[in-house]
């Protein structure tokens, strides 16, 4: 029905009045058209449905007995024509029995007027269902905005789950030592689950947990996303990368949101795990040989709260053997509810662990548990859970690092120097700079790893054994890496002008390529002729990496007073 | 006696405005109408029929504010829906004695 | 989810009643800037509070911001042990006094 609703009460209704009495009909018109309103009538039930279809009345005065069909069978079929809309009819009826009356209403009615008529009470009646049909209207067209804005909404936020897809798809979750659950709408439930490695081979994660849901969440998942991929690509270390998404969050967010998160760098060569913590709950760390758990707990804010100057990068760090396991999850985990309305909590959690036999199990374990615990009451979306596992790092594979930025043809034969000095040298870390000066020869993306490991260990000799002066025995014995890092700290501290500068030197071959790195400190240097032949004693020289060196460069060379080292790199070009 | 209840008719006239005289025709023509069908209706025994035309004699009775005509057609109805026509004709003269009686006063105003 | 205020010089109270969660948003934020300009002592009282969620600590910062930020000084007292311990995983005692 298309009828415009009156805009006020004393805009001019239809009323339809079926009676099969004339009198009745005159009287009734009498007192309609008297307010105002126009009318039409009907003499019996079938003349009264007809009337209805053809002139839509707002309103009905519906005699109860008529001849053809009574008013009860027309209300039916009317009320069905009438659809959506409200059309209320009244009922004329001489009937005084209470249950007579509620039968009337029971079909289809929506009142009733007893005769003798009385003009006041039809009146009035006519007015409230006037207001009344107003409303419904007003509520029709208020649902139907809603479903319009409701269904574009949905669709924006397909699209926008769309790009978020784009932007994480290019991490590592699917790496072997990787078992994780992640809710297909995460980016709406505001919990993001990021992986990557590193040049140097090592993986960062990151577990985030936003405050609030839904688009807010999915907007400061965006540029944490690509902040963690473009800097683990280029070699930063984590507490870099933290400080620099934290920033970000801090300037982007609003007063208020902010990003619940952990982040990890595990170092399969070191066989260690960096964690940074920040405003979520205990992690556990699973030791394989003793089936032992220990807590980890958050030490800050978390991301998106503090300034610059007030953010705190400080990690812990563990030590692990293999088999070694490091869970991570959201609160959605610990604060799962069951159908009767119970927390998960941290007991039941423990509990899984304590009973489990086989390690490889655990993951699956949990998830079973808490999925059981949840039952259907609505899966919670909420639930991220993240298991890491420390493995050989030959079992990994090697770093698929994503370099598909940069120049196709690129500058082959060039020169750069690139020194730090004094405090620079204390707090700065040159490598991811200069990697990305080398990413722009293509053939050099390819050895980014080989590439990022070797400036590592030659750029650490040069600042710790070089300027620093500090020895490779240190690191020897129960407490050795304990007292090696302490004795580092302080002479990085005590330290005030020592220079470590890189030369880069690229030429073109016939058949691709040749790369010399010299670095020079300047530190006291070492007698590098006499140990010339210990080179391969892995554990002598365990300070100064060289077997390591040497598997990648082609020549390595010791110059000056053993503060000049200068490696040479060469390799083909792939287009064959 | 009246009939008729004046405050009634006047309230009833104040609704009809130029109406009333068309109302007054019509309530005249149906009753003469139903009352002869009435008679043929009670020479049947058409206890339905009869019923049906005294609940609509009725109604259009009370409607022109003659309550006593209105009360007949109330008995005649009855008599109808429990079918138990005793002494219907009787209402019947009744109805149509009052009836004559309304018609007058009705003119009359 | 009620709050209650009452100002001792320069010093706002704000008791929090039941659940402090996102329906507190409105009554949270208008017994603060609604308060008197003078004020520059802030206490929160959570004797009576339930519950806090992640949207009640972004509520808490807001008042800190509006406070001073760094310059703010902000009080969180009476917490029962389910209230400490969210704070406690938040490291929010960096940025609040918590007793």
């Amino acid at each position: 029905m298309d009828t415009p609703a009156p805009a006020s009460s004393e805009a001019p209704l239809k009323i339809l009045i079926a009676d099969d009495n004339q009198t009745d009909r005159m009287i009734l018109s009498a007192i309609v058209k008297k307010m105002g309103h126009t009318v039409c009538t009907a003499e019996d039930g079938a003349i009264a449905v007809e009337q209805f279809k053809a002139e839509q009345p707002d309103i009905i005065l519906l005699d109860v007995m008529m001849p053809n069909m009574n008013g009860q069978e027309a209300a039916v079929i009317i009320k069905q024509l009438a659809g959506e809309d409200m059309v209320p009819i009244i009922f004329l009826t001489s009937l005084q029995d209470a249950s007579d009356l509620a039968a009337c209403l029971d079909s289809g009615g929506d009142d009733f007027l007893t005769k003798p008529y009385n003009k006041v009470i039809l009146q009035a009646k006519i007015n409230a269902f006037s207001r009344m049909r107003r409303m419904n209207s007003t509520l029709t067209k208020q649902r139907d905005v809603i479903r319009a804005n409701n269904e574009h909404l949905m669709h924006e936020q397909e699209v926008a789950k769309a790009v978020y897809d784009n932007v994480a798809h290019s991490g590592c979750l699917d790496s072997p030592n990787l078992k994780y659950m992640l809710s297909p709408f995460s980016v709406f439930n505001g919990d993001v689950l990021l992986a990557a490695r590193k040049p140097s081979g090592s993986m960062h994660l990151l577990l985030g947990d936003f405050t609030g849901h839904g688009l807010p969440a999915a907007i400061g998942a965006m540029p944490l996303a690509e902040i963690f991929y473009g800097m683990t690509a280029k070699g930063f270390n984590m507490a870099d990368i933290i400080r620099e998404i934290n920033m970000k969050l801090k300037n982007v967010l609003p007063v208020g949101i902010f990003c619940c998160a952990c982040m990890v760098n595990l170092s399969f060569r070191k066989q260690e795990i960096e964690v940074w913590m920040g405003g979520l709950p205990d992690y556990y760390l699973y030791r394989s040989k003793t089936g032992e758990l220990e807590n980890v707990a958050s030490s800050h804010l978390p991301l998106g709260v503090l300034s610059s100057s007030a953010f705190d990068a400080s990690t812990q760090k563990f030590k692990l053997d293999l088999g070694d396991k490091f869970y991570m999850w959201s609160d959605g985990i610990i604060e799962a509810r069951s159908p009767e309305g119970d927390l998960y909590g941290e007991p039941r959690l423990q509990s899984v662990f304590k009973q489990n036999k086989d390690p490889e199990q655990l993951f699956d374990e949990i998830v079973h548990d808490v999925n059981q615990f949840v039952g259907e009451s609505g899966k919670d979306d909420d639930t991220t859970l993240l298991e890491v596992t420390m493995i050989d790092e030959a079992s990994l594979g090697k770093a698929a690092i994503d370099l598909s930025s940069g120049a196709v043809n690129g500058p082959t034969d060039w020169r750069m120097a690139y020194a730090l000095r004094g405090e620079t040298l204390k707090t700065f870390n040159p490598l991811p700079v200069m990697l990305n000066i080398l990413h722009d020869v293509p053939t050099l993306r390819s050895k980014s790893g080989e590439l990022y490991t070797l400036m590592a260990e030659l750029f650490s000799n040069a600042l710790e054994h070089g300027v620093l002066g500090l020895s490779s025995e240190l690191k020897k014995g129960p407490d050795g890496f304990a007292r090696y890092y302490g004795e580092r700290a302080k002479a990085m501290a005590e330290m005030t002008d020592g220079q470590v500068e890189f030369v880069f030197d690229h030429r073109p071959t016939d058949k691709g390529g040749s790369l010399m790195i010299r670095v020079i400190d300047s530190g006291k240097g070492f007698d590098y002729k006499s140990n010339i032949n210990n080179e391969f004693k892995s554990e002598g020289y365990s300070g100064r990496g060289i077997p390591l060196i040497r598997n990648i460069c082609e020549s390595i060379e010791y110059k000056g007073d053993g503060n000049i080292v200068e490696v040479v790199i060469k390799w083909q070009s792939d287009h064959s | 006696m009246s009939h008729l209840n004046l405050n009634e008719i006047n309230e009833l006239k104040d609704i009809m405005e130029d109406g009333f005289a068309d109302l007054v025709e019509a309530f005249v023509a149906d009753s003469e109408e139903k009352l002869a069908a009435l008679h043929g209706a009670i020479a049947e025994g058409n206890a339905t029929r009869i019923g049906e035309l005294g609940h609509s004699l009725k109604g259009a009775s009370s409607n022109i504010c003659a309550a006593a005509l209105a009360d007949i057609y109330k008995k005649i109805e009855a008599a109808g829906r429990d079918e138990n026509l005793d002494g219907v004709e009787d209402m019947l003269s009744q109805a149509e004695t009052a009836f004559q009686e309304v018609k007058a006063e009705l003119q009359a105003l | 989810m009620a709050i209650g205020t009452s100002t001792n010089g320069n010093e706002l109270k704000i008791q929090v009643e039941g659940r402090f969660d996102f329906s507190a948003h409105q009554e949270f934020r208008d017994a603060y800037e609604k308060a008197d300009a003078g004020v520059s002592m802030y206490v929160i009282d959570m004797a009576n509070a339930t519950y806090l969620d992640s949207s009640a600590l972004g509520m808490l910062l807001l008042l800190r911001d509006h406070a001073g930020g760094d310059n703010s000084n902000v009080k969180i007292v009476n917490c029962n042990p389910d209230v400490r311990k969210i704070l406690t995983i938040s490291n929010f005692e960096q940025l609040f006094a918590i007793e």
